[in-house]
């Protein structure tokens, strides 16, 4: 078989998030791992005399989990996550894109709209590197996937 | 000018061309057209020749005659060429080529 030589890296993944205004924040600069996790609901049974399980599916749903770093400056990461989390309760669901392996033509573009799950930053005096910051978010509707053409 | 088949849902300014559509991608460099091909987002495929076009038959036979066969042909080819072929004007070749190039695309808008 032949050795794959289109690998890529998450060197330039690229995650944009809206700010408050609903304008998306280019927050790549100051986060470093995104996971997106897709879940497909399956429902099995079985029937009598037989052996084998069947599923059925209905829905879907997802999660995705953003690591960033703690910074200070506005319009980064943290300070959006930040403002958002404190909102009160009606915070509303703002759009969030990724862009695998880069944002560029031909690359991965999945997005949509997202309400805040939970929000954790963690600080630790024995940890001389920047404090931490975890984002999950839930979709308010579907996940969507595209292809970049810009 | 080639025609693609979408594959996979792709972005066009804020809207999506949705996969089974085709289109040029006009809007892209070849190199990004190539790209696009690379990651399976797009499929070249062949021009359909103009005899299988709905009504365009007589012209089809006509324009054979001048070596102009299928529909990426049609819309590059010299519109003197054709306009002798058919014995039109330029502004109803124009109209011609409007009508292959609607019959080809099938952009759908956002929301799909």
């Amino acid at each position: 078989m032949a050795e794959t030589s289109t690998a890529r890296n998450a060197c330039d993944v690229a995650v944009w998030l809206d700010n408050a205004a609903g304008t998306p924040v280019d927050i790549s600069g100051s986060s470093n791992q995104v996971d997106i996790a897709l879940d497909f609901k399956l429902g099995e049974y079985t029937t009598f005399g037989g052996c084998c399980t069947y599923r059925l599916e209905c829905g879907q749903d997802g999660t995705i989990t953003l690591n960033a770093v703690y910074t200070t400056a506005l319009a980064e990461a943290r300070a959006e996550l930040s403002a958002w989390a404190t909102m009160g309760c009606n915070k509303n669901a703002r759009t969030l894109s990724v862009y695998l392996p880069d944002k560029n033509v031909a690359s991965e573009h999945w997005y949509g709209e997202f309400r805040l799950e939970s929000y954790n930053i963690t600080a630790d005096h024995d940890d001389a590197g920047p404090m931490p910051v975890t984002a999950v978010f839930k979709p308010h509707g579907c996940v969507e996937y595209t292809v970049a053409t810009t | 000018m080639a025609l693609f088949r979408v594959m996979l849902r792709l972005e066009k300014g804020n809207g999506i061309i949705q996969p089974g559509s085709f289109t040029r991608l006009e809007w892209l460099s070849p190199r990004k057209q190539e790209m696009l091909q690379g990651v399976g987002a797009v499929s070249e495929v062949g021009s359909p020749p103009l005899a299988v076009i709905p009504g365009w038959k007589t012209r089809a036979g006509k324009l054979e005659e001048v070596g102009i066969e299928d529909v990426v042909q049609f819309i590059e080819a010299d519109t003197a060429v054709i306009c002798q072929a058919l014995d039109r004007q330029p502004k109803t070749i124009e109209k011609y080529r409007i009508e292959l190039l609607r019959w080809m695309t099938a952009d759908e808008p956002v929301g799909g």
